[in-house]
This record gives C-alpha cells, structure tokens and sequence, in this order.
C-alpha cells in the first residue's frame, strides 16, 4: 500500500512489453531484408569490383548464398536471429556479431559521455531558464538551444578539432585510443571501464583523452534541445495548480520549483531523452565520422555501401533492440518517478 | 407589472428607507470596535495582464476581517472572487499589478520582500481552493507534503513533521495510516480534507477558502463546513469563504460581501445583506435562489460585464432595472447604511442625500 510499489507489477509489465515488441522486430527484420533486396546493387558484384566476369561474380553470389530461392534465404535469416545468430559477413567472412560488438560498444561509450553532458548543461540551462522566465537570462539559454541545435555539428566538431587538439595541443584530434598503447582487454568494451578493470590508470586517462572531444561536441549538440524540454514543460508544471497550492503555503521556492516544477517535468523529458538516446546508437555518424571514432553508425554506413546483407541486417537488429530495451528503460524511469504509472 | 419589478420595486424602496434610517450611522466612522481586527484592505485593485488585454479583476476593495468572524464572499462567476481571495496572501501571476493597501496583523502585505511574504503564507494566511483533485502534486505522498511544508517554515525533523502531519489529518478525519499514500489513491472529499489539514497544520489567523465544498457531494458539504466552523470557534480563526452557494452563506457566515464586476457592491453582516439587501443586484441573487416549494425560476437576465473592458459606471448599470443616466456615467460612491453595512448605489446614494434633506 505505501511506499515503492509492487515489483512483482512492474516485473509483469517488462514481460509483457518484451513479448508486445517481438511482432515489431519480427516486421522491422522483413522489412530490412526486403529492402535490402529491393534496392540496386549486388553485394558479389560489389566487392568484386567493376572489371569482374560474371561467372566469377555469379560463382561468389552462389557462396553468398544468394542464388537460393528468397523464400528459403528469408527463413533462414529469421530463423538463425531468433537463435541469436547473426550470420556472418560478406565482406569479412568472420560473425557479424563480433563485428559488430566492438563498434556498439564504442558508440554506446560516446554516447553515453555525450549524454553526461547533456543531461548536466541541459538541466542547469532549463532550470535556470524557467525559473527567470522572460529575462535576459531566459532569452540567452533560448539562444543557446537555438544556436546548438542549428549548427552543423561536423562544423562544431572541426572547429574543436582545430581549437583544443591542433592549436592548444590539449587533446587528440581523433580516433579512440593511442598506438603507443595497447587498448585495455575487452569485458565491457567499455574502454573506461576495462581501464578500470584492468587497474591501468594510464589507460584510463588515455580513453578519457579520446573521448573528451567527441563527447562534449556531441553532448553540447543534444543539450540545446534538452534545455528547451526542461525549459517549456518546467514552465508547464510551474503554472498547474498544486504549484501554486505549494506557493500558497509558503513552500521554499527553491522546492517549488525543483520538487515540484521540475519533478514533474521529468515524464515527458525522460521519454523524449530516452529514445533520442537510442536513435544516437544508430545516428551518431557524424561525430563518429568527424572524429574518426569506430562506433556503429559509420561501420553501417561502410556496409550498406558494400550491399553487405548479413552485417547491415544484424546492425538493424542490434539497434532493433537497443530501441526496445531503451523504451523499456523509459518506462521504468518514468514508473519510478510517477506513482500513478506505477500503481 | 411582473412579479420580478415588484420585487425590485420593494427592494428599491427598501433601500431608501435604510438609507434614510442610517444617516447617523453613516456619519460615525464605521469601525467595530472591541474586535481584532485580522485584515483590512483599502483601494484593492487586481490587474491581470495577458498579451492582449487588461484585465480588471478586482477594483477598489475595501474589506475588513475580525478575528472569529466568517466573511462570505459571493457572486456569479467570473467576477473576481477567486483574484480578491488570492491577492489578499498576494498570491497572483508575475507581471499582474496589484495597487492598493492590504494590512494584515500591522504588515502591508503588498510591499513585504518575497521572502517575507512567504514566511507570512502557510503559517499566518493559508488559502484553500476550489478544486482538490489538481492541488497536490501527484509525485508526492502526502506525508511529504506535510514535510515539505512544515520544513519551509521551521527547522523540523521529518519524522517529526511526519507526526504532526498525521495529527492534522486525524483532526480532519483522515485515517493517519494514509500518510505515505499518493494524492490519486484519495477521493475528492478526501483530498480536500487533506489541503485543509495542510492549510491548518500552522493554526493560521486566516483562513481563505475558496469554494473550497463546491465540488463535493453535499454530505461531505456539510462535514466540511462542520469542521471550518469548529476550528473557527477553537481557534478565533478569521475566514474569508468565497462561495456560490447562497445556502451555505446564511448558515455560517458572520458578514457578507456581494461581488460584481470586480467590485464589491455591497457588504455587511449576514442580517442586514440577507434580510435588508439595498443593493440591485443583492436583491436579484436572493430571488434567484431556488428554495423548497419555489414554483417560479427567476433569474438575472443579461450577461456580467466583461473584465476586459468594464463599463466606466456601474458594472450593473445594463442589467439594471433601476439605472439612471448617471448610473452608466460613474461608478455609485459608497453608502454607508449602518457601521458594518455599505453600498455602492447611485440610488441608494440618492435616498441617502433625500433622507438628510428631510432632515
Ligand atoms: N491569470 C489570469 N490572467 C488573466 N485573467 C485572469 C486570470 N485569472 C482570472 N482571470 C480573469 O479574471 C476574472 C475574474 O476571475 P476570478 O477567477 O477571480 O473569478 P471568480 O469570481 O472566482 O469566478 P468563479 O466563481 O468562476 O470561480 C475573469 O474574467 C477571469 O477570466
Ligand atoms: S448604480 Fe444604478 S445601475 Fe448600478 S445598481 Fe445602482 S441603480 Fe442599478
Ligand atoms: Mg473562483
């Protein structure tokens, strides 16, 4: 009756949501294959090149697998995902999944940071906005979140570069880890992380290093539209009526506004912050391409170009599931803050 | 002639009657003394600004609240009840302009520091509202909220400020075992319970309650006017209670104020409103009422004015039926009819100034 809320609930709920999104994956995958299919371009003829014969482009197609009726090629695509297997890649003959591993975890790493950041900026703007409503501090954190968000972020990233890595020298210009080094062994892959695992502080430093740049460019780029969220649905909550029920009995203002105002301006911050994080698994290609980092967007962008079925379609299903489990992340975060989901 | 104008008629003359019957009374200051005075407002106006327009929803108030007294305050809606209610803990939107005087207890509360204001609120003023179901925040348990509200003013541990939580919601009939519960597990009736124990948890000096029973089913009413009564006697609390239903006016109030386009148009106590009204409109709020055994609706044709651009003389002059020229010209002066008893009239100034030429 009081307090948390019944766990066994929410567990019920997860489940339930779990085998709710299973028709959408299995309609994403089909959608996916076909597609790939659809579209101009033959993976054997693609990494063969132009001056290939056609009998040697047909004899690879035939290794691919690719001669085999669709139907048959389709099944055995769904099948072996729902066991969990990738498949293996066209191009680089080994599983897509331990491709595809090192790349996820690198861009769940920046991502991640980036969002540290955005979480951090876009709050202390939001908040600071809302609370100094229609004041030159208001109208500059409003400037701020238009100014981030309509940059071109390769620009943003470039001029960083520049700036703190070529001018100052402070930090690399790009890539994840150094040569000098060898990068801590895989548990996570999370190189922060392993660095800590590992008990190797240099190794640490080093991955902050990378990261540093990276990360702010992409975090301060998130954080423009974060501040405006805080900002427009903190001003929302602020005019309801138990805020000034609250004002009415003299509640210290510092409360009101972040007890209440912001509290309550969580649900639909969190959801929007949640997927937009999700999609960045699959969309930070920019920053990635900028910074040359190796995460996942621009790996899929290099495969697509190849006609690389079984990597693109594993990536897709890797970001598949990465929305799924962020969507169910929301829910719990948000049953977590509002007691009227939670009962 | 109808029913309706011979109503008027009698109240028209009514009021010339009490006007020339008070001309004494209206020369003595009209102060009530051997009574403690809570709060006076003198030339209280309420400015709402929106993008467009002006709003003036509360003009040139003059109100006083005693200690141990009930004030009701009623009126249609849309009239300025709710703005008066809350501009007196000074308790509306940025940029809305307030001008007058509001002495509460020696403070003028409208050039207190915002810190001092919200010392005073809570503890000294507290304000119920209307409707219940959206005045607690719907993250919190209730028991925070007590927490919440008594830490604000006092340096309280929460179990302690827990403790006096759950004593205020027994006080009001709120089993304490429901302290860690969320607003939405609670009814209406029940809600509205809560928001008066959080308004008395600081034993304030005035109470405004703001329709505070309108939404409630009428056995929950009378519960909840059982309980303000009873804490008005404990405690000598003062109440403003703002209110559309005229039953409930009679039953516990000590004065009445009558509302209308922002100003109020006549006041006194309950007696003398109810019984002597000299005011129009008074007149046709009282006939509008719907007793037992009423065979004839009547009401009060035409619209109130609207806010946004009032009228330059009386808010009532086109509902009227007793306007003159100089009724849509200036707005009434205040008649004072008794030393409790005041109206904004031209006609009953015009009785007024007959009566002492009879002199
Ligand atoms: N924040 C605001 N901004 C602009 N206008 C407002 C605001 N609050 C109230 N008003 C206007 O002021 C006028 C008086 O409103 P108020 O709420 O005081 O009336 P009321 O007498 O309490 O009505 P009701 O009986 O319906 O509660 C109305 O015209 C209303 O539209
Ligand atoms: S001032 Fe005139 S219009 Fe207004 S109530 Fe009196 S008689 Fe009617
Ligand atoms: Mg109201």
């Amino acid at each position: 009756m009081a307090g948390r809320g019944k766990p066994s609930s929410l567990l019920n709920y997860i489940v339930l949501r779990l085998l709710l999104t299973l028709p959408m994956l299995f309609i994403l995958l089909t959608l996916v294959f076909v597609l790939l299919r659809v579209a101009p371009g033959d993976p054997a003829a693609a990494m063969l090149g132009a001056h290939a014969s056609v009998e040697v482009i047909d004899e690879l197609r035939e290794r691919m697998g690719l001669n085999r009726p669709l139907v048959v090629q389709y099944f055995d695509f769904i099948g072996d995902t729902l066991r969990g297997d990738l498949g293996k890649s066209f191009r680089f003959e080994v599983p897509v999944w331990d491709l595809v591993k090192h790349r996820l975890t690198a861009t769940l790493e920046l991502v991640f940071f980036a969002f540290l950041i955005a979480v951090v900026i876009g709050l202390a703007v939001g908040i600071f906005s809302a609370n100094r409503r229609g004041t030159v501090w208001d109208l500059g954190g409003n400037v701020y979140g238009i100014l981030t968000y309509a940059f071109p972020i390769f620009w943003l990233g470039i001029m960083c570069q520049l700036f703190f890595a070529v001018k100052l020298g402070w930090l690399p210009t790009s890539g994840r880890f150094t040569g000098f080094l060898s990068p801590p062994a895989m548990h996570t892959g999370l190189y922060v992380v392993d660095s800590l695992i590992e008990g190797r502080f240099d190794k640490l430093v080093t991955s902050l290093r990378y990261l540093a740049l990276p990360a702010s460019v992409l975090g301060v780029y998130i954080s423009g539209i974060f501040a405006r969220m805080v900002r427009t649905n903190m001003l929302q909550t602020l005019k309801s009526d138990y805020v000034q029920a609250a004002r009415a009995r003299g509640v210290k203002e510092r409360w009101v506004s972040l007890r209440h105002g912001l509290k309550n301006a969580l649900v639909p911050v969190v959801t929007v912050l949640g997927l937009q994080f999700a999609l960045l698994l699959g969309g930070a290609v920019l920053t990635e391409t900028t910074f040359s980092w190796p995460g996942l967007g621009s790996f899929l962008v290099g495969r697509l170009l190849e006609r690389d079925y079984p990597a693109v379609q594993g990536i897709v299903t890797v970001f598949a599931l990465g929305v799924v489990i962020m969507s169910i992340v929301i829910d719990i975060v948000n049953a977590l803050i509002d007691p009227r989901i939670r009962y | 002639m109808n029913v309706e104008a011979v109503k008027i008629e009698a109240v028209k003359a009514e009021a010339v009657k009490a006007g020339a019957r008070n001309v004494e009374a209206a020369t003595v200051e009209p102060s009530e003394f051997g009574k403690e005075t809570v709060l006076s407002a003198r030339n209280l106006s309420t400015y709402y600004r929106t993008k467009r327009r002006v709003v003036k929803a509360c003009e040139a108030v003059n109100l006083d609240l005693y200690r141990g007294e009930v004030y009701s305050l009623v009126g249609e809606s849309a009239c300025g009840k709710s703005t008066l209610g809350a501009t007196l803990m000074n308790l509306v939107p940025d940029g809305t302009e307030v001008t007058g005087e509001i002495v509460f207890r020696g403070r003028n509360v409208l050039t207190l520091s915002k810190e001092e204001l919200r010392r005073l609120r809570g503890t000294e003023i507290a304000l119920i509202f209307q409707d219940p179901m959206t005045r607690l925040d719907p993250l919190m348990t209730i028991e925070k909220h007590f927490v919440e509200a008594l830490q604000s003013h006092e340096p309280i541990s929460r179990r302690e400020a827990a403790l006096r939580g759950a004593r205020a919601l027994d006080a009001v009939g709120v089993p304490p075992s429901r302290l860690r519960d969320y607003p939405h597990q609670f009814s209406g009736g029940m809600r509205q319970r809560i928001m008066i124990a959080l308004a008395l948890v600081f034993e304030p000096v005035l109470l405004v309650s703001d329709e505070a029973t309108t939404s409630l089913d009428v056995v929950v009413q009378a519960q909840i006017l059982h309980l303000m009564r009873s804490l008005k006697d404990r405690y000598g609390l003062a109440i403003l209670n703002i209110t559309h239903d005229l039953g409930v006016v009679a039953e516990i109030s000590d004065k009445v104020g009558v509302m209308y386009g922002g100003h109020v148009v006549e006041q006194g106590t309950a007696l003398e409103v109810f019984h002597r009204p000299a005011h129009p409109y008074t007149g046709g709020l009282l006939n509008s009422v719907v007793h037992m055994g009423t065979t004839q609706l009547s009401w009060i044709d035409g619209m109130p004015p609207d806010l946004g651009s009032p009228p330059p003389g009386c808010p009532y002059a086109d509902r009227c039926d007793l306007e003159s020229a100089e009724c849509h010209r200036s707005f009434p002066p205040e008649s004072r009819l008794s030393a409790t008893h005041r109206v904004h009239c031209h006609r009953v100034a015009a009785g007024l100034a007959q009566g002492r030429d009879a002199q």
